[in-house]
């Protein structure tokens, strides 16, 4: 905010400023950028500087102040600009076609990726024994294998990249109230590699148990055993997987009261 | 952005333009934060001058890409327009 071009008293211009504390305070609450924060002010005191020189042309009085500002919004009102509009507002609001989240899109894509790594890994691998079993020289590094070798590394990351991803997707889907959609691949990208795991877990956990009983059974008791841990551990991974989702899509599907829009 | 489809205008210019339409009862509280974002997003570019009133006015005008989101939006509205007037449609007035 610029007070060089002012010409107030030190009075008026301190209580001017105090109402712009009040507001900037507010805007910060709401989680808008410092930037934007600048922006609103800087026009907030742009029209309160002008209300004051049509209410009193030869000086303005605190006095002057006071009955302008009370002209004005609070600086609460600014809390949730969304929530505050009037229904012509909120209808216009309400038409603007929502963007997909390009983050969630990032997620899903970095997820593809870290299928993509498998596959080069596992070829890899292949062409590895190949090389060993058979008498025919390795191939030389090509762009398409350093491409493959760069995409594979960036697919590695999907995990911790992916599930980053859904969450900060989740995080701008709810703030953005209805200019960003995408809600359901974003929930997708955040609990595909955490359940991924969780069912790798229980996976291991069946096995663990199949291999630490298997010794004390015959032919038939070591079938049995590994049908039921099957079944057991798929109703498992099922319901897990099945809990877990439902209860963070309704956590993510929630209305966002403190969410801002435009 | 429809009130800055004829040019640039400075924040509380567009919200005295804002006021002068009829059912468009709107505060700066809903405006300003409205102008910042557009401007985050590009929608509208900001130049700011020298105001002989007192601190620097801030412009705003429509970018190229504030006009194709205009052009969307008024899209979107008219087919919001007709279709909620089709439901109204024989509705007496209260």
């Amino acid at each position: 905010m610029s007070d060089a071009n002012m010409n107030l008293s030190t009075d008026v211009r301190r209580r001017v400023e105090q109402h712009l504390d009040a507001l900037e305070q507010t805007l910060a609450g709401s989680g808008m950028s410092r930037e934007e924060r600048r922006s609103v002010a800087d026009d907030v005191q742009g029209q309160i500087v002008e209300m004051l020189a049509a209410r009193a042309p030869n000086g303005a009085t605190v006095a002057d102040v006071e009955a302008v500002l009370a002209e004005l919004d609070p600086p609460e009102a600014y809390h949730g600009d969304a929530a505050r509009a009037t229904p012509a507002v909120a209808a216009v609001a309400a038409v603007v076609p929502a963007r997909f989240s390009r983050t969630a899109i990032v997620g899903a894509v970095w997820a593809g990726l870290f299928l993509f790594a498998l596959v080069a890994f596992f070829s890899a691998s292949l062409k590895v024994v190949d090389h060993h079993s058979g008498d025919q020289p390795p191939p030389g590094p090509s762009v398409i294998a350093m491409i493959g070798i760069a995409a594979g590394i960036v697919g590695l990351a999907a995990p911790i990249g992916t599930t980053a991803c859904g969450l900060a997707a989740i995080s701008q889907i709810r703030a953005s109230l209805g200019r960003l959609c995408g809600l359901p691949l974003a929930v997708c990208d955040a609990l595909l590699f955490p359940l991924l795991i969780l069912d790798g877990v229980i996976c291991w956990g069946a096995v663990a148990i199949y291999e630490t009983y298997r010794v004390d059974l015959g032919q038939q008791g070591r079938s049995n055993l590994a049908i039921a841990l099957i079944c057991i551990a798929i109703v498992l991974i099922v319901a897990a997987d099945f809990l877990i989702g439902r209860a963070v899509w309704r956590a993510a599907s929630r209305p966002n009261p403190q969410g801002s829009a435009i | 952005m429809a009130a800055l489809r004829h040019g640039e205008a400075y924040g509380y210019q567009i919200l005295q333009t804002l006021g002068q339409v009829e059912g468009m009862a709107i505060t700066e509280s809903t405006v300003y934060p409205i102008l910042a974002r557009l401007a985050k997003e590009s929608l509208v570019k900001v130049r700011v001058a020298p105001s002989p009133a007192g601190p620097p006015r801030r412009y705003y005008r429509l970018t190229k890409l504030g006009e194709l989101r205009l052009r969307d939006m008024a899209a979107q509205w008219r087919l919001t327009h007709e279709a909620v007037d089709s439901l109204l449609k024989g509705m007496p007035d209260e």
